[in-house]
């Protein structure tokens, strides 16, 4: 079924549309509609899994190629697409769900609801297209919902933490949009394969070496990698609980890692220079993400923290650039969606029960939010890397490629980046839910229903997902996403065929 | 205060009225006219669709109003932004439902150079028409109407 | 060749100002020379279609602005200055250095000004009356070969107008928290 690709994108588009008209009378439209919508989603992106081997190209408008040069816009299904689809649609099932209770902190949920479905609607985009100025609108799209998103509350500082984070945001999109239009007047053409080609033809330049190093900081800032990340202590904690576990879980990745990655491996070429910035910069974000994560008080800042480090995993598996490097660095994407949406959703509901964000004033938690407490200490054993959960495979997939790549000084800061994790996270988890009460916590109740619902679900994955990795779900689930990208610039060919 | 309140209930004096007034609709039609023709000659959808916000604001800066007035203005700004582009949406997936593309031109193309022609294209101007003008008075009245200091 | 150059440099004096002037409605002022300098660039450059979007978006971007400056204050924020402020200067001069010594070298390597060899360009323009019926291709281009961008800038507006009526709700939340 070809006609099931833009579909990812009609759909929530279609409900973003229709939701304020019938929002304004009927104030439980939003949680009908959006989560009707991302279960279809999430259904839909299992169900294309099936086609995971394949590279389909959706012609939108019906327009295909014209003596052999794409005219129209394309979409391009393949196995990093419907990861990464799988990824953003579980994350935002999860989140529409914890948002129905949620969400009855805020006012005008259907305003929330509206932007929501087109911040995943925007995300979509980027993961399915195949055309460098769509790839920039829809990344606007995502990115411009997320700011309003994050400024939701409309308290002071929420204000400020919005407007740092577009302003930023903007930078970002204008070093991208630049690098397009270098792009676009060297090769003429703005489809990505028929660009690939073209450089492919011509040779290497120092103007495809400009545009990649736009590309690192312009992508660099929305995936928050370190120098660039300065916004994003100040966003993510800010934004509703819900909009934390979509920023932190699925935006950075996939409007940040997964187009850089896929234009570096898929149309530019990936080589040894590349790959060398991509390892320092990883490098630097695990660490300086991690120690900072160690100082803070603040539960969802100190999460936030976490996340700079934890894309510095992804960020290093994809610089090795070996199979197994990239591998991991998949794995770890999709287990940092589980982990750090499960710990954000944890840190609302305890925000949710108790009113406080400052880890000193929590404490005692365990007995008086039992549920919270069980899903939070999945998720931390989760990120700390302790054997039987996710966290730990891929992290040790990451390292042990390292090793295999002969990078043993590199393998040694992964290392002592996880043991940052471990710390901070433990720091984290003895002072929110077992360590002395700063205040009275006797009427603490735990959360309403599809709160709790919505925390065991990523829970339960946190738990599985190391399954993935036995001898035959590997071969058909992870290995041919890996192959999508260890077979470089053949995507060229895979799309204009 | 008093000069204040009938600042914003009667607006500017009676030639700024007089001359809105008149003026609002020729920018209106002329709004219309690039819209619908934007098929045929420059302009199209956005250009028309902000020349017809242009002609409500003119309105609005004439005439002043109430809070209770700006409330229901922006909801009918927010109601046409929506339908219009629920509309576009629509004539989208027009081609996915009757199992041909996404956005394909699924309409007659008629005669080109004529105003029924081009399938599609006219249809979206529209859209995208009625969109852009209740998008721009829908941020106007929200910027303009509210204080944004005293908020709080 | 040279009235562009005219043009531009008053965009980027315009710029300037804007980010310098002290008081808020002459900054705006600026923003409009700038924005109004595009507009000649874009009639100087055959493209009467993006001219007419841009002359009136400057001008009612410029109202909406000055509308909410009323609303609110004239000053800008004063800064003195500080080591701080220097090291930024310091620091932004050093990056336009670099970049337009990087810029500098990959110049020649894009297509001559005014000679875009676009991949696509023989097959729109052969094909663009005829397939799409639209008189005027550039309507032709922007709805129907690549009518899903447009769809997507639709979508853009939208979006950051929910967000606006979204952040400047009078009540953001019930209870405290969150």
């Amino acid at each position: 079924m070809v006609n099931s690709i833009p579909l990812f994108v009609v759909i929530p588009l279609g409900c973003a549309f229709i939701l304020p008209v019938i929002g304004r009378r009927w104030e439980r439209a939003g949680d009908l509609f959006a989560n009707l919508v991302t279960v279809t989603l999430l259904g839909l992106a299992i169900w294309s899994v099936r086609f995971i081997r394949e590279t389909t190209v959706y012609h939108v408008g019906g327009w295909g190629a014209v003596n052999g040069i794409p005219i129209g816009i394309y979409l391009v299904r393949d196995g990093l697409s419907i990861f990464m689809l799988v990824v953003v649609n579980l994350i935002a099932f999860v989140a529409t769900l914890y948002s129905i209770n949620y969400m009855e902190y805020f006012t005008d949920k259907t305003k929330y609801y509206t932007l929501f479905m087109l911040m995943l609607a925007g995300m979509n985009g980027v993961i399915l297209t195949g055309d460098f100025f769509n790839l920039y609108v829809f990344i606007e799209i995502a990115a411009i919902a997320s700011y309003a998103l994050v400024a939701f509350g409309t308290e002071a500082e929420e204000l400020e933490a919005a407007f740092k984070y577009q302003v930023m945001g903007s930078v970002g999109s204008g070093f991208i949009l630049l690098g397009i239009i270098l792009l676009y007047s060297y090769t003429g053409t703005l489809n990505m394969a028929d660009v690939g080609r073209v450089i492919l033809d011509k040779g290497a330049s120092n103007l495809v070496w400009f545009v990649n190093v736009l590309f690192i900081v312009g992508f660099g800032l929305k995936a928050a990698v370190v120098p660039f990340h300065m916004w994003l202590p100040d966003a993510h904690p800010s934004a509703p609980a819900p909009i934390s576990a979509m920023l932190s879980g699925v935006l950075i990745e996939s409007i940040g890692v997964y187009p850089l990655t896929r234009i570096m491996y898929n149309v530019i070429g990936f080589d040894g220079v590349l790959s060398n910035i991509l390892i320092v910069l990883a490098i630097i974000s695990m660490m300086i993400g991690g120690l900072l994560a160690l100082w803070q008080w603040d539960y969802k800042r100190l999460l936030a923290y976490s996340s700079i480090s934890q894309v510095g995993y992804i960020l290093l598996g994809i610089g090795l650039g070996t199979p197994l490097g990239l591998l991991g660095a998949l794995f770890h994407l999709f287990n940092h969606s589980a982990f750090k949406g499960l710990l954000f959703l944890d840190s609302g509901s305890i925000v949710y029960s108790v009113g406080t964000r400052d880890l000193r004033e929590m404490g005692e938690l365990d007995r008086r939010m039992p549920i919270t407490s069980k899903t939070n200490l999945v998720a931390a054993m989760s990120i700390a890397g302790v054997p039987p959960f996710n966290g730990f495979w891929s992290k040790l997939i990451i390292i042990i490629a390292c090793i295999q790549a002969g990078r043993y000084g590199v393998a040694g800061w992964a290392i002592l980046g996880s043991i940052l994790t471990f710390a901070y996270i433990l720091k984290a988890e003895r002072y929110a839910f077992y360590g002395k009460a700063g205040r009275d916590v006797a009427d603490v109740k735990e959360s309403p229903p599809f709160m709790c619902i919505a925390l065991i679900i990523l829970a339960v994955i946190c738990v599985v997902a190391g399954l993935m990795l036995l001898p035959n779900v590997r071969e058909t689930i992870l290995f041919p996403v890996v192959n999508t990208l260890t077979s470089g610039t053949e995507y060229i060919w895979r799309v204009l065929r | 205060m008093q000069n204040n309140t009938q600042n914003t209930s009667s607006g500017m004096s009676l030639i700024v009225k007089t001359v809105a007034r008149i003026l609002a609709g020729m920018i209106m039609l002329y709004g219309i006219y690039i819209v619908a023709h934007g098929h045929l000659t420059p302009g199209g959808g956005f250009a028309g669709g902000v020349i017809i916000a242009g002609s409500f604001i003119l309105l609005y800066l004439a005439y002043g109003a109430t809070a209770a007035d700006s409330d229901k203005r922006k909801w009918y700004a927010s109601l046409c932004e929506s339908l219009g582009i629920f509309g576009f949406w629509i004539v989208a997936i027009l081609g996915l439902v009757f199992g041909t593309y996404f956005l394909f031109n699924i309409f007659a193309k008629g005669t080109p150079f004529h105003l029924f022609s081009a399938g599609i294209i006219p249809v979206c101007n529209v859209a995208i028409g009625v969109e852009v003008a209740g998008a721009l008075v829908g941020i106007f009245i929200t910027f303009a109407a509210v204080k944004l200091l005293e908020r709080k | 060749m040279i009235d562009l150059y005219i043009w531009i440099g008053l965009m980027i004096i315009g710029a300037i100002v804007a980010l310098e002037a002290p008081d808020l409605i002459s900054a705006v002022i600026s923003l409009g020379v700038c924005g109004f300098s595009l507009v000649f660039i874009f009639l100087r450059l055959h493209a009467p279609d993006l001219a007419i979007v841009q002359i009136i978006v400057e001008t009612l971007s410029l109202i909406i602005l000055i509308a909410a400056i009323l609303r609110t204050t004239r000053e800008d924020t004063q800064e003195r200055l500080s080591l701080q402020k220097v090291a930024l200067w310091l620091g932004g001069l050093f990056f336009m250095t670099v970049f337009m010594l990087s810029a500098y070298r990959i110049a020649h390597e894009m297509s001559r000004f005014g000679h875009p060899l676009l991949r696509m360009a023989a097959s729109y323009l052969d094909m663009g009356l005829m397939k799409t019926g639209a008189a005027n291709l550039v309507a032709a281009v922007i709805l129907d070969f690549r009518a899903y961008d447009t769809l997507g800038e639709a979508t853009v507006l939208f979006t950051s107008v929910i967000g606006v009526m979204a952040v400047l709700r009078a009540v953001g939340r019930k209870k405290r928290g969150g």
